[in-house]
C-alpha cells in the first residue's frame, strides 16, 4: 500500500471519527439546506414578477448557493486543516512519520489529499441541491459543473494554504488562525485586486488573483490558463509544506 | 553494521555533539550512557535519520543515513523519548497504521502485530483507546510500535522513564527476549539499566564520547582504580550507629588498616575506606561494640561502576567553549586512574 494512501486513509478516518468534526459537518449540511430553501424562495418570487426578464437559475440560485459554501469554507478549511501537521509536531508523532521509510512528499501529499477529499465531500453535499432541482427544472449543466470544478480547485488551494500554516507552528490554534488569515488575504485580494499604473504589472496581478480565475469557472468557462494557475498554485503550496517539514530535520 | 564517523551537530552557536566516532556490530546490545543533556537523544535522532548531522557520516547496514534514508529506516525500529502515540486511536489500529507506514508486507503484518501484542502483554488492551491507558501501558505501546516491523536494529531512547519498578523489571525481561536476534541501542542516564541489559557501554558527556567498553572491562578498570599505594584492593564501608561522635571518628582514624573516615551527621553514618578484607570488617565491628556506640548498619558499598560514571561525566567544560579547555579523549579511552582522594 502506498504511503500516501496509508496517511490519507488514517486522516480521513480521523475526520469522520471525530464527534466534533461530525457536528460541524452536519451543521454545514443543515445551513446549506436552510440557505438553499431561502434562495429558492427568493428565486421563485423573482420569477413570478410580471415585469422584467426572469432571472437565470444559475446566477440567481446556484451561484448564490455556492457563494455560501465559499464563505463557509473560509472558516471550515482552516478548522479542518489546522491540526494536520502542527498536531503531529506537538504530540511528537512527527518522530514516527520522519523515522518511517517514507518521504516527506508522501507525508504532505497524504495529508493534503485527505483534507481536500473531505472538502470535496462537502462540495458534493452542496451539489446535491442543484442535482435534486434538476428533477423539477431544466437548466444548462455546463456552468454548474464548471462552477463546482472551480470550487474543488479553490478548496484545494485553500487546503494548501492551511497546510503551510500548519507546518509553520506547533500550536493548533495558531495554525488555524494563520490558515484563516492566509485564506482571507487571498480571498480579499482575489475579489478586489490591486490597482497599479503599469499595464504589465497590473495584468500580472490580475492573473494572479483567484477571483479572476474563479469568475471564469463560475461562468462555465474552463480555461487551461486557470487550470494551470490553480494546479501549479496547489503544487507550489505542497512544495512549501514539504520544505518546512524538511527543515525540522535541521533544527 | 552501524558506523558513526566524525559526526557533529550544532544548534546555532551551541555544539551539541562533537566528533562522535563509534561502531556497533550486528547483534550487539549497546548502552548509551550519559547525564541529562549530554547529547544522547540528539545522537539517537541522527542515527534514525530524523535529524541531519552538521558534519560527518552515519552508515547503517552499508547504507548512508543521509543518502539512502528509506533503506535505512526500513531496518530501524525507534522509540523516542516521548512515545509517538495517536491517543485517539485504539492500540490495534495504531499498530496497524505503524505497520503500514513501515511497509510491512501484508502477509506478515497480522502475525507481527499479534506477536508484538502478546510479547508485550497488550492483547487485552488491543481495542482500547490509547488515551485511556496508563503511562506504563503507553510506554509498552511505544515499544510495540518500534517492534512491529520486526526491525534488525532497535533504538530505544530512555525506554524506562516513567515506569514503576515492576514495569522496569518487566521491560528488562522483554529486552532479554529481544537480545541476540537484534542490534539494540539503549540510551539512558540510569546506570543500573545498562548494567542489567547491555553488553557494551558508550559513555557520552557534553557531546563527546568519554569511554566505550564492555561492562566487564569497565568494572574491572573501576576496581583497578580502587587500589591503594600497595596495590591492595580497597573498599568503601558505610557504618551507621546510634550515637555518632567525633571521638569515635578519631578512634576509627587511628586504626592503621583504615585509610580514611568521614562522618555524615545527618545520616549518623561513617564512610570508611579500608582494604577489602574480612579481618578489617571484623575489627571495625569489634570497635563499634567496644565503644558502645550502638551498631545500626554495616555495609560494603558496591558503587564501583557508578563512581566511574560520576568521575567520567563530572567537571567537564561545555563543548561549546573554546577547544583548548576541552581535554580531547580518544573514543577508546581507557578510564582515567581515579585518584584515591576522590573516594574520601
Amino acid at each position: 500500500m502506498s504511503a500516501i494512501f496509508v496517511i490519507f486513509k488514517k486522516e480521513v478516518a480521523g475526520f469522520f471519527k471525530s464527534p466534533w468534526f461530525l457536528f460541524v459537518y452536519s451543521f454545514f449540511g443543515l445551513l446549506l439546506g436552510v440557505r438553499f430553501l431561502i434562495s429558492l424562495d427568493e428565486f421563485i418570487q423573482k420569477s413570478m414578477m410580471p415585469q422584467g426578464k426572469p432571472p437565470n437559475i444559475h446566477d440567481a440560485l446556484f451561484i448564490q448557493h455556492l457563494n455560501w459554501v465559499y464563505m463557509m469554507f473560509l472558516v471550515l478549511i482552516p478548522l479542518m486543516a489546522m491540526r494536520l501537521i502542527s498536531e503531529e509536531k506537538k504530540e511528537r508523532t512527527m518522530d514516527l512519520l520522519l523515522t518511517s521509510p517514507i518521504s516527506n512528499i508522501e507525508i504532505v501529499a497524504g495529508k493534503f489529499l485527505a483534507a481536500w477529499f473531505v472538502a470535496i465531500t462537502m462540495l458534493f453535499l452542496a451539489f446535491l441541491f442543484p442535482l435534486f432541482t434538476s428533477t423539477v427544472s431544466t437548466f444548462d449543466w455546463g456552468p454548474l459543473l464548471g462552477s463546482y470544478l472551480g470550487m474543488i480547485l479553490l478548496a484545494g488551494f485553500n487546503v494548501g494554504l492551511c497546510l503551510v500554516a500548519s507546518s509553520l507552528t506547533t500550536s493548533t490554534v495558531m495554525s488555524g488562525f494563520l490558515g484563516f488569515i492566509f485564506v482571507l488575504v487571498t480571498m480579499v485580494y482575489g475579489s478586489s485586486g490591486i490597482q497599479v499604473n503599469n499595464a504589465i504589472v497590473s495584468l500580472m496581478l490580475e492573473q494572479m488573483s483567484l477571483g479572476v480565475h474563479l469568475h471564469d469557472f463560475f461562468q462555465g468557462i474552463v480555461n487551461i490558463k486557470s487550470l494551470v494557475f490553480l494546479i501549479s498554485g496547489i503544487t507550489f503550496l505542497g512544495f512549501v509544506s514539504n520544505k518546512l517539514i524538511e527543515m525540522l530535520r535541521w533544527k | 553494521m552501524i558506523r558513526v564517523q566524525n559526526v557533529s551537530k550544532n544548534y546555532g552557536e551551541r555544539t551539541a555533539i562533537k566528533d562522535l566516532n563509534f561502531e556497533i556490530k550486528l547483534g550487539e546490545v549497546v548502552g548509551f550512557l550519559g547525564p541529562n543533556g549530554a547529547g544522547k537523544t540528539t545522537t539517537m535522532k541522527m542515527l534514525t535519520g530524523f535529524m541531519t548531522p552538521s558534519s560527518g557520516s552515519i552508515e547503517i547496514c552499508g547504507f548512508d543515513v543521509q543518502k539512502n534514508p528509506i533503506e535505512v529506516k526500513q531496518k530501524l525500529g525507534y522509540l523516542p523519548e516521548t512515545p509517538p502515540l495517536y491517543v485517539d486511536m485504539t492500540v490495534g489500529n495504531y499498530l496497524n497504521y505503524v505497520a503500514d507506514l513501515k511497509k510491512v508486507p501484508k502477509a506478515e503484518k497480522k502475525k507481527n502485530i499479534t506477536e508484538v501484542l502478546e510479547s508485550l502483554k497488550l492483547t487485552e488492551v488491543k481495542n482500547r483507546l490509547i488515551q485511556n491507558l496508563s503511562k506504563g501501558f503507553r510506554q509498552r505501546v511505544g515499544i510495540a510500535q518500534a517492534l512491529v516491523s520486526n526491525p534488525e536494529i532497535l533504538i530505544l531512547d530512555e525506554p524506562t522513564v516513567g515506569l514503576d519498578p515492576s514495569q522496569v523489571s518487566e521491560f528488562r525481561e522483554i529486552l532479554k527476549v529481544l537480545k541476540g536476534s537484534r542490534t539494540i541501542i539503549l540510551s539512558t542516564h540510569i546506570l543500573q539499566e545498562v548494567q542489567a541489559s547491555c553488553e557494551r557501554v558508550i559513555i557520552i558527556n557534553n557531546g563527546q564520547i568519554v569511554a566505550q567498553n564492555t561492562i566487564e572491562e569497565l568494572t574491572s578498570m573501576a576496581s583497578r582504580s580502587h587500589q591503594n599505594n600497595l596495590g591492595a584492593s580497597i573498599v568503601k564501608v558505610i557504618l551507621k550507629v546510634n550515637r555518632p561522635s567525633e571521638d569515635f571518628k578519631k578512634v576509627l582514624a587511628r586504626q592503621n588498616y583504615i585509610e580514611s573516615v568521614s562522618l555524615a551527621n545527618s545520616s549518623k553514618s561513617y564512610e570508611i575506606i579500608c582494604e577489602n578484607n574480612e579481618k578489617n570488617f571484623e575489627s571495625i565491628v569489634r570497635l563499634v561494640l567496644d565503644e558502645k556506640v550502638g551498631l545500626q548498619e554495616f555495609k560494603k558499598d558496591s558503587i564501583l561502576l557508578e563512581d566511574v560514571f560520576v568521575e567520567l561525566t563530572k567537571n567537564k567544560s561545555d563543548v561549546s567553549q573554546p577547544k583548548s579547555k576541552v581535554p580531547k579523549q580518544s573514543p577508546n579511552a581507557t578510564l582515567p586512574e581515579q585518584p584515591k582522594e576522590n573516594l574520601n
